[in-house]
């Protein structure tokens, strides 16, 4: 169903279904793997997921938690921090708040350490996080191969707070492969252990107590299949850090862009930045620019009291952008949300402190106001193609000039380079305007890399830091580009509609595709390829579809609907 | 006020020393206990229990941890005060005629009895023994009454339902808890509010609002150096929409601290944690080594034991860094809202304020409501189970917890079971909240508005009693559900987010449906005063018997009104029943009316909700006067 961005392999998301199997469904729409789902005694879903949207991809591989029904997605511990690069294996501790995990690395296999988090305490880095077995102080390090020297721990089962069954191997073999089986071991909080169950040849794992156990919270559901959005609701978007030192009455529109995310690994690009390094498969940009492709679905008003309520469409990845007066970005979310048919999902503001509750303030304007539909971005949403969007824009105003031929500016023309490594056709303008370089390996050059502080353009690196950057930081409003056309250079006059998508352009991390079949410089074995995923998770859709329609008329047979509404 | 006290007639005192088998026998006729209050004796040797609906108080002795005696009083028990050499128990009787029965603990006889005010409760005594202040809950004033001459002195107003009350040790100050806000609810700020008390002076000083939110106060106690008072109560977040639980969406559970010197409000506390509610404070007790503040959680069966300095030095911390500067004028409050140079605090919004600093006990009973501190234990009785806990809250040993029943073990009839259900926040997601939590004192009001996915976002309707729900369909103020027993299920789900057997449910209405109406204060020996006998003609001429009609005075039909406002506009309202109405404040379905009288005058101009507007100023009286009989 999805595929790993940087390995050419297949993985999956999160479905539910009944006890029987039927109405198989998804519950999470993300990016790459979504795995290891426990059950919280408050009804809660536990679970991984790999987050990185504009962001490098080897630490954010938080916790996070949702309703059994999907709804309520967010995060539970670390994702906007270094630390630790991944938390597997998550379970809640019985008659307690904390949780019992494996911290383990991204570039490694499923093992590491042994963490009691406790949220309380604070969410990144490792304000919450208690290694155990024995019990030490965790440091918040910057490791890609995290926890993987010296003895290894899988599939914690807890047991209370201090005594717990755990997968274990009291040697390990660094990262690399196993080299002997792993055992099942009653362990205690500092360190004692009993060997439970063994075999010379392979290894036992994942111990679950057969005894009975307190049923979770249930919680009913309202997701409404019938419908097709779900809203949400900020209180003040100047809450939290993501806006700090933003004057109120900064921010006018709260921009929305669906992501999607590729069906195939075709052709690759080469990242580099403070977050770390790595390749990206069908790439829809030069190295350093959007990892994925980005769907502008409209705008929403921000109000005066800092407050927003808008219906977006539901079970599809979202991110935000706050937008100044000049629609340019003065924040950028790098993480999505994804909200269930007809669920209502309330936030304070920007990235506010989760162990936060709501303000006291005064009933805002936006829920006076009602939810609003999202104001289109100049035409249906479509995905944000340089080609597109942007080249015309240059057509009509720029390539007079800039033909890049003998003492005229340089190119920006249409014209297109074959980059066979990244399996594009990259035009003048888009190169020259993310300023891109050709990074060559034993002296040849194999790649384009874009230069994220380029003198006419910067933007968010896709390989920036896992932690919050501060507002303003790259993008439009602080871009060369900009000013230039604002001062109307050499004549140029453009319309808002121009101005705004060519901010936007800047603001989404400088795409080139707004498909990731656009420009491709593909053989046709790649063609027939990526055709080949993209029809299968097509199918799978189709298949899902069905059960849901089947899922909606059974809950209409029995009554269900009719009583839920009165 | 209008209405005239009665005299009390003599009153025979019945007691009985017994053994546990007798205990069984003398409540035989009353089912249940439901102790509410509970006091310790100085030496720690006694402690004595108000048991409400078994009218009595009990005597319990320490040591062997078992109930020795019980004095019937007559009426319910709603409080206790123990004069400092053990020899008098005071103990107040609430309802309809309140008042203060005195048992000379030696011969365990009621000697002398002085009258009190409606809904008399948290007696509280003067450090020389001579003064008792009685909370009159529904005269909304506090008596206070020389405990030699057995009469009131005077009484001082407070706001509206003083529920809980405190005095500093030396006896100058003593602080007052109104359960509830007063005032319209769709004002930027709604909160209840503690109103001091200068002791000395046996006059009202100053009222000290709490944070925007606060509801639902229960408990109040002064720290035992007499710097701080401590106050229980709900910070409901009623101005978002009520679609989530999770991180205090909509009640969230409070400590406030006053500064006693200053009489201003220093700081207010979370008590929740981040993913797990501690719904409906209540009883507030600390050591007498002033180390250790105890809460009891009614709606979560919990204690909560915090180390008071590391509390306060937090606190002072977090003030200093964040250059929150303490109101030092009376009855100041720090803002929630920063201006000028002062910043607002953010700690009423911390949901892990108290890490580290706090200890969260899991109580055997149900329905913790009153606590007493001997020493290094806590004594916590349980409402609905008829027990008391035994709190081992030293530093190594505080999850050492023992149950003694105060009686037999009765069987629990549906109704009793749905009265625990309503108040047990263990339904909900996360525990955040019981349903008493917006409908307190047996299902009333909160008096604060919330916006209900029912009827659309943005558009928050005053909260309504569910007194006479069952008989009064439809229910809410829009009349969206066909009946109470639909509501009752549709708050199981949207409120509580929880799926629950449907007996649970059948039992909340049994429990509902059981609920009687409690005479209204405006009554003058239980009869309707001249000037409401007046009102009931203006009530007719105007029009308001054409639909608050029937012993119930509602047709059960829906109108416009012309209440209907932004949102709202033209929509129509289901008539609500009359009965009760003297306590369900603010009016209208928004709450904008602050009283009756605001109801038919400045909110119904266009006379399309009774013709009132050529009735005369005594015409409008005396139809108040009326309405509020009921």
């Amino acid at each position: 169903m999805k595929i790993v961005d940087c390995w050419w392999t297949e993985v999956s998301n999160l479905y539910t279904c009944d006890k029987d199997g039927k109405y198989l469904r998804r519950l999470t729409f993300d990016q790459v793997h979504t795995n290891f789902p426990t059950v919280m005694a408050d009804g809660r879903v536990i679970y991984t997921r790999w987050d990185y949207n504009d962001r490098a991809q080897i630490y954010p591989q938080g916790l996070f938690q949702m309703n059994a029904d999907g709804t309520a997605q967010g995060e539970y511990y670390g994702n906007n921090s270094w630390f630790p690069t991944t938390i597997l294996h998550a379970r809640g501790i019985p008659g307690s708040q904390k949780i019992i995990a494996v911290l383990s690395g991204h570039h490694t296999h499923q093992r590491g350490k042994l963490a009691i988090i406790d949220n309380r305490r604070g969410r990144q880095e490792a304000l919450g996080v208690e290694l155990i077995a024995p019990v030490r102080k965790a440091e918040a390090v910057r490791i890609d191969a995290l926890g993987q020297s010296g003895e290894q721990f899988q599939y914690p089962y807890p047991l209370s707070e201090t005594e717990f069954l755990v997968t274990y191997d009291s040697q390990g073999s660094g990262n690399k492969r196993y080299v002997r089986p792993y055992a099942i071991y009653f362990m205690t909080i500092d360190g004692r252990r009993e060997l439970l169950a063994s075999d010379p040849k392979i290894s036992c794992n994942q111990p679950v107590p057969l005894a009975a156990r307190k049923r979770p919270h249930e919680r009913p559901s309202f997701v409404d299949y019938r419908s097709k959005t779900g809203t949400y609701y900020i209180q003040d978007i100047y809450t939290g850090p993501g806006l700090k030192g933003i004057a109120r009455g900064t921010i006018k529109r709260i921009r929305v862009v669906a992501l999607e995310f590729r069906a195939a690994g075709i052709g690759r690009t080469s990242n580099k930045g403070p977050g770390g390094g790595a390749l990206a498969s069908t790439p829809v940009g030069i190295g350093n620019t959007s990892w994925d492709v980005k769907v502008v679905l409209g705008d929403a008003s921000v109000y005066q009291d800092g407050s927003a309520m808008f219906a977006v469409p539901a079970r599809t990845p979202v991110y935000f952008q706050a937008l100044d007066a000049n629609g340019h970005m003065v924040q950028t979310m790098r993480s999505w949300s994804t909200l269930q048919p007809g669920e209502m999902y309330s936030c304070v503001g920007c990235h506010e402190n989760k162990n936060e509750t709501p303000l006291r303030s005064r009933q805002t304007i936006a829920l006076k106001a009602g939810p609003q539909s999202l104001k289109p971005f100049y035409g249906r949403p479509r995905g944000f193609s340089f080609n597109k969007e942007i080249q015309p824009i240059l057509d009509r105003h720029c390539i007079s000039c800039h033909t890049g031929r003998e003492k005229q500016a340089f190119s920006l023309l249409a014209d297109q380079t074959v980059d066979k490594e990244s399996g594009r056709n990259w035009s003048d303008s888009y190169l020259a305007l993310t300023g891109a370089r050709n990074v060559e390996k034993r002296g040849k050059p194999v790649i384009y890399q874009g230069n994220q502080d380029g003198e006419l353009v910067n933007w968010i690196n896709n390989m920036s830091v896992p932690t919050m950057l501060p507002p303003y930081y790259r993008g439009a409003a602080g871009s060369k580009l900009i000013t230039l056309l604002r001062q109307e250079h050499e004549g140029v006059k453009l319309s808002r509609e121009e101005m705004d998508k060519i901010a936007c352009w800047i603001d989404l991390v400088v795409p080139y595709c707004g498909d990731y079949r656009e420009a491709n410089a593909w053989s046709p074995e790649e063609v027939r390829k990526y055709e080949h995923f993209l029809n299968k998770r097509k199918n799978m859709e189709q298949i899902e579809q069905k059960n849901i329609e089947a899922l909606t008329a059974a809950k209409a047979n029995s009554g269900l609907i009719v009583a839920e509404e009165k | 006020m209008s209405r005239k006290k009665n005299g009390l007639t003599l009153f025979a005192a019945v007691l009985t020393i017994t053994s546990p088998l007798a205990v069984c026998e003398s409540t035989s006729a009353q089912e249940y206990l439901s102790p509410a209050a509970v006091v310790a004796d100085a030496q720690g040797k006694t402690l004595y229990i108000a048991e409400t609906t078994a009218k009595q108080v009990a005597i319990f002795d320490v040591e062997t941890a078992k109930v020795t005696a019980s004095i019937a009083v007559g009426a319910e028990p709603t409080g206790l005060a123990l004069t400092d050499d053990g020899t008098l128990l005071y103990v107040t009787c609430g309802i309809p005629d309140g008042r203060v029965c005195v048992i000379k603990t030696d011969t365990g006889k009621v000697t002398r009895q002085f009258p009190a005010g409606y809904g008399a409760q948290s007696p509280v005594l003067s450090p020389d023994g001579k003064t008792l202040y009685v909370c009159n809950r529904f005269d909304n004033d506090i008596s206070v009454i020389s405990t030699e001459q057995g009469k009131q002195i005077t009484n001082i107003p407070t706001l509206r339902e003083p529920v809980a009350a405190d005095i500093t040790p030396d006896g100058k100050w003593l602080f007052v808890g109104n359960h509830l806000p007063h005032g319209p609810a769709n004002g930027d700020s709604v909160a209840c509010n503690v109103s001091v008390i200068d002791a000395g002076r046996s006059a009202f000083e100053i009222d000290i609002p709490l944070p925007n939110g606060s509801t639902g106060l229960q408990g109040i106690a002064v720290s035992s150096d007499g710097t701080f008072v401590f106050v229980s109560h709900i910070l409901a977040r009623y101005t978002v929409p009520t679609t989530q639980l999770e991180r205090g969406w909509i009640n969230t559970n409070a400590i406030s601290i006053i500064d006693a010197r200053y009489r201003t409000l220093m700081e207010t506390v979370l008590l929740d944690d981040v993913d797990h509610g501690a719904a409906n404070p209540w009883a507030l007790a600390c050591t007498s080594d002033g180390k250790l503040l105890c809460v009891t959680h009614a709606g979560t069966h919990e204690l909560s034991v915090i180390e008071m300095r590391p509390l306060i030095d937090k606190i002072f911390a977090h003030h200093r860094r964040n250059r929150i500067q303490s109101e030092r004028s009376r009855g100041g409050s720090y803002s929630s809202y920063s201006y000028g140079r002062t910043n607002a605090s953010n700690i009423p919004n911390e949901l892990s304020f108290l890490y580290g600093i706090r200890e969260r006990i899991k109580l055997p009973g149900k329905g913790p409501r009153s606590l007493a501190i001997i020493g290094r234990k806590a004594y916590v009785a349980e409402y609905f189970t008829d027990s008391m806990a035994v709190v081992d809250i030293t530093e190594d040993s505080r999850h050492k917890t023992s149950s003694v029943a105060l009686g037999p073990k009765n069987p629990m009839t549906a109704k009793r079971r749905g009265e625990m259900l309503f108040n047990d926040a263990l339904l909900c997601f996360q525990s955040w909240q019981s349903c008493a939590s917006c409908h307190p004192s047996n299902a009333r009001v909160d008096a604060l508005n919330w916006d209900l996915l029912n009827d659309g976002l943005g558009n928050p309707k005053n909260t309504k009693s569910l007194l006479l729900s069952h008989k009064t369909p439809p229910v809410m103020i829009t009349g969206i559900r066909e009946t109470a027993e639909l509501a009752v299920r549709a708050g199981i789900r949207r409120i509580m987010f929880a799926v629950r057997p449907e007996e649970e449910a059948a039992a909340i209405d049994e429990y509902l449906k059981s609920l009687k109406p409690i005479p209204s204060p405006y009554l003058v020996d239980g009869k309707l005063s001249e000037a409401a006998k007046r009102g009931q003609a203006v009530f007719r001429k105007a029009g308001c018997a054409s639909c608050h009609k029937g012993p119930l005075y509602t047709d059960l039909r829906k109108y416009d009104v012309g209440a209907g406002q932004g949102l709202d506009k033209d929509l129509l309202f289901d008539t609500p029943t009359l009965i009760e109405v003297w306590r369900t404040a603010p009016y209208l379905y928004d709450g904008r009316a602050a009283t009756i009288k605001d109801v038919v005058t400045a909110h119904n101009l266009q006379d399309k909700h009774g013709r009132t507007s050529n009735l005369s100023e005594g015409e409008i009286g005396d139809l108040t006067q009326f309405v509020l009989s009921q």
